[in-house]
């Protein structure tokens, strides 16, 4: 499982309203029947942040535990700036796959 | 001519025969081999022209071709294709997959005279794509192939990814925007919104590309980048091309910090932390100063596989590499949850409260949330106390030794710690419960008590604090309040047996108040509506306590009935003299009557009393004691109840009435009644757990001083062993295991005392300390078998537990 806030797609500083706002939102998008796994990640993630107590005390004991190499590297490759593929290549790789 | 004779003899018995030369060549097909499994096919072929053989000839030949032209051969590719061309086709989907890969290898002449006579609507429909695709990966010179009509859309495609290239996103989408979803290049027109979007976000390309056909280019272009964003996609590639995609993925991402990451994720999977740590370092410094809070989980993941690692040099080279997280500047938790993984609870809560120290010194969390922080790292120190000495149920605790001297023990007690947490945010509701529970555990009533109005004070209708108050003002005998406390309890948890029990059992005893205050009305209304409540337990004690009300009353001919009526209710009719006897005293009535119960009570005690009538006495007895209420003559009719039960030991009792009686007289420490009946249990019924369970209570009962430990220690370990088998006795099983742990510690304690250091010397060998361990508890390390020298021993080493 990754970071929580990372998985609402939220700073650490959000507050209770924003954090349930975007807990709705993201569950009316991912639903259990179209997107389980992810349904399960946001119900798990919300349940860490949803009042100032969780907060803390994920903060306090569990901020990272569950984190790992592999979300850190998926994420990082949604974030890290990426190189433009020169049609001539992708084309290339066209017709080597192809 | 003989020698040629010879020759043919000996070729034709090197000749493989048909049915394995098809094995060779499925297999060859199969792995990928094409090479291979077309000379195979070409082979079979001539042994066995069958039309099966020839498909695979078709399929070995292009498969071989696309290997040619993908190494750069295409002349070559198409040479050998257009050999399977003259042979004809059985299946039209081979027709067209030929047909595609001869235009890949640019034979577009051949593919359109192959196609002439096509006349299936679906397979024109793939040659078209087929078509299509082959005609956008040569690039310009690739578009005249195509026809008129759709030659445009494929010019918009390049035009497209060639916008992408410069990064001009919005004219790729507008090039590709007007394509419709019926034409051949709409799989394009995907590929390219796809792409701007993984260049841009990441993840909403791949709902583009999973809907892209995966026999074609578009999809086949597409791959490499979606590996880097789908992991199970990724997953479900085969293993070297798995190998392929990570190497482009290394290109495709700017920078050494996703190389670096995926070094440490490869080290850490070897198990080399040291390495990892100095690798996570370096990742952590290439990664760009946009990606702070991927630094930031960097180093929360490496801090938790130093937690795990639990080693000195590691946190050293944590601390050189990524720093003190700021959580933790001074490492206290880091050192605390190191001590925890390795089951030291003591030094933990030793680190933590530094680490709550240290929690104001560096201002680690808002000047807001500083006193709920602190609040959370007592409740944690709370609950690694209770880990360490967990507290017994409230009918064993007082059995037990005093407090061992324990050098492990916790520097605060589990109350210590929850108080303190309480104090410091009141409106932490999980510290108030656990201080709740754990004064319960301790007996500590007057705490208890003010804990639960602490409690009630910020949440005013929790019910385990409504239910403390109730009780506490059960014992002090003021009904009132004890009713009206658990009727606030109740109305929290309406289901809960337990509580709607306590608040009959209230309402019994306020019918009474009701009665000596002389309101009758409202003690009958009380009375009946427990009698006809639909499971009432004991009907003949709330008829006798009707009985009392109208007796009470003046009402002597009802009373009587009513009495009747309980004595007919009750086991037998010595069980309704003594309810009607305990109310006639406790009313009181007339002294006439009480007299007269006394003495009927005197006498029926004499004569023989059936097992039901003696559990019956025996838990009024039992409930006396452990709510602490008395009355006049309570000690007496103690005395005579157990006159009598020591002359019903021989009688024939159930598994039920005896496990009930060892459980009643466990209330009365120190009765060697309860040994008889326990004894008595695991000779008759060996297989329940209660009745060893029992005699390990009594021998408790007796005192450090007089306790026989190895005694304790074999019947704790036959109950722990017949506990196991029965699931439903878990709380059980819990005492049993809380209790063995005391227990040990008492056994060694002892041996401290009776010599000195139990392994004689400071550091005892192995061997050594395994002798001495065996001759604590009784086995010898060779032979696990023991013979049994009790009724109830017949015990297993597994289930022990040591500290």
């Amino acid at each position: 499982m990754s970071d929580p806030y990372t998985t609402l797609g939220l700073p650490p500083e959000s507050t209770d309203e924003t954090i349930r706002r975007r807990y709705l939102m993201l569950v009316r998008t991912y639903t259990p029947d179209r997107a389980p796994e992810r349904f399960t990640a946001i119900r798990e993630a919300y349940e860490k942040l949803r009042d100032p107590v969780s907060r803390l005390r994920y903060q306090l004991f569990e901020a990272g535990k569950d984190d790992s190499l592999e979300a850190i590297i998926t994420d990082a490759k949604a974030s890290l700036p990426r190189r433009r593929v020169p049609v001539a290549e992708l084309l290339a790789l066209g017709r080597k796959r192809a | 001519m003989a020698k040629s004779k010879a020759r043919k003899q000996r070729r034709a018995a090197a000749q493989p025969d048909t049915a394995r030369l098809r094995t060779r060549t499925a297999e060859a097909l199969a792995r990928g081999a094409f090479h291979s499994a077309r000379e195979l096919a070409r082979e079979l072929c001539k042994q066995d022209p069958a039309a099966e053989h020839k498909r695979w000839l078709i399929e070995a030949t292009l498969g071989r071709a696309a290997q040619l032209r993908q190494s750069g051969q295409a002349a070559e590719a198409a040479h050998m294709l257009r050999t399977v061309v003259a042979g004809g086709f059985d299946s039209p989907q081979l027709l067209a997959r030929c047909a595609g890969e001869l235009m890949l290898a640019g034979d577009w002449r051949t593919a359109e005279q192959l196609t002439q006579g096509v006349t299936d609507a679906g397979v024109l429909q793939e040659l078209q794509a087929r078509r299509a695709d082959a005609a956008v990966l040569q690039g310009e010179q690739g578009l005249a192939e195509l026809p008129e009509g759709i030659r445009p859309e494929a010019q918009r495609v390049l035009q497209a990814l060639a916008a992408l290239t410069q990064g001009d996103d919005a004219a790729a989408h507008a090039a590709v925007a007007g394509i419709p979803t019926d034409s051949p290049l709409h799989d394009w027109s995907l590929l390219v919104q796809g792409l701007a979007a993984f260049y841009t976000d990441g993840l909403p390309a791949l709902e583009l590309w999973q809907q892209l056909t995966p026999e074609r280019a578009p999809a086949a272009i597409a791959t490499p980048f979606r590996a880097q964003i789908d992991a199970a996609f990724l997953e479900s590639q085969p293993p070297p091309q798995r190998a392929e995609l990570a190497v482009f993925g290394r290109r495709l991402y700017l920078g050494p910090a996703l190389a670096a990451l995926e070094d440490v994720r490869g080290i850490l999977a070897r198990g080399t932390l040291v390495t990892a740590l100095r690798r996570a370092g370096e990742a952590r410094q290439a990664l760009p100063p946009e990606c702070q809070h991927l630094r930031e989980r960097l180093a929360r993941v490496m801090y938790w596989e130093v937690v795990r690692h639990c080693g000195d040099r590691e946190i050293d080279i944590y601390t050189r590499g990524l720093g003190a997280p700021p959580e933790d500047p001074e490492l206290h938790r880091l050192l605390a949850l190191q001590c925890e993984e390795q089951d030291y609870t003591a030094e933990a809560q030793d680190h933590w409260a530094a680490y709550e120290r240290s929690l104001t010194q560096h201002s680690i969390v808002s000047a807001t949330d500083a006193e709920l922080a602190r609040s959370l790292v007592w409740l944690h120190m709370g609950e690694l106390a209770e880990e360490e000495a967990p507290p017994l149920p409230p009918a064993l605790s007082g059995l037990l030794p005093p407090e061992l001297d324990d050098e492990d023990a916790c520097a605060f007690t589990a109350s210590e710690c929850y108080r303190r947490s309480v104090e410091l945010a009141p409106q932490n509701l999980q510290a108030h419960e656990r201080l709740l529970a754990g004064l319960h555990a301790e007996q500590k009533q007057p705490e208890v008590v003010r804990a639960a109005q602490h409690l009630l004070e910020r949440f005013p209708e929790h019910e385990r604090a409504l239910e403390a108050l109730a009780d506490d003002a059960f014992r002090q005998q003021r009904w009132d309040e004890a009713v009206a406390f658990q009727e606030r309890a109740v109305r929290g948890r309406p289901h809960d047996a337990n509580l709607t029990a306590r608040l009959d059992t209230y309402r019994l005893s306020l019918a009474r108040l009701r009665a000596q205050q002389g309101q009758f009305e409202e003690a009958r209304t009380l009375l009946t509506a427990q009698l006809h409540k639909e499971h009432a337990s004991d009907r003949s004690l709330i008829l006798c306590r009707l009985a009392a009300v109208e007796l009470k009353a003046g009402q002597q001919q009802q009373g009587m009935e009513l009495f009747a009526r309980a004595c007919q209710e009750a086991p037998s009719r010595l069980v309704a003299v003594y309810q009607l006897l305990i109310e006639s005293i406790r009313m009181p009535l007339e002294r006439r009557l009480s007299k007269q119960l006394a003495r009927e009570f005197r006498h029926g005690l004499k004569a023989e009393v059936d097992g039901p009538s003696l559990v019956a006495l025996l838990a009024t007895l039992y409930a006396f004691k452990t709510s602490g209420i008395s009355y006049a003559g309570l000690e007496e009719h103690q005395t005579l109840v157990w006159q009598c039960l020591k002359r019903a030991r021989h009688l024939p009792f159930t598994e039920a009435e005896l496990q009930s009686i060892c459980t009643c007289l466990q209330a009365f420490p120190g009765d060697k009644l309860v040994l008889d009946f326990a004894t008595r249990g695991c000779q008759d019924f060996p297989q329940q757990p209660a009745f060893p369970f029992a005699v390990a209570l009594y021998y408790l009962s007796l005192g450090p001083e007089r306790c026989p430990w190895p005694k304790v220690d074999t019947a704790l370990h036959t109950a722990h062993d017949l506990v196991q088998a029965d699931p439903a006795q878990a709380q059980l099983a819990q005492t049993i295991e809380a209790l063995l742990s005391v227990v040990h510690s008492a056994m060694l304690m002892d041996q401290f005392e009776q010599g000195g250091h139990p392994f004689g010397r400071a550091a005892p060998s192995v061997p050594e300390m395994l002798e001495t361990l065996a001759g604590l508890f009784g086995f010898s390390p060779d032979d696990d078998e023991a013979e049994p020298d009790e009724p109830w021993q017949h015990r297993s080493r597994r289930g022990r537990k040591r500290r």
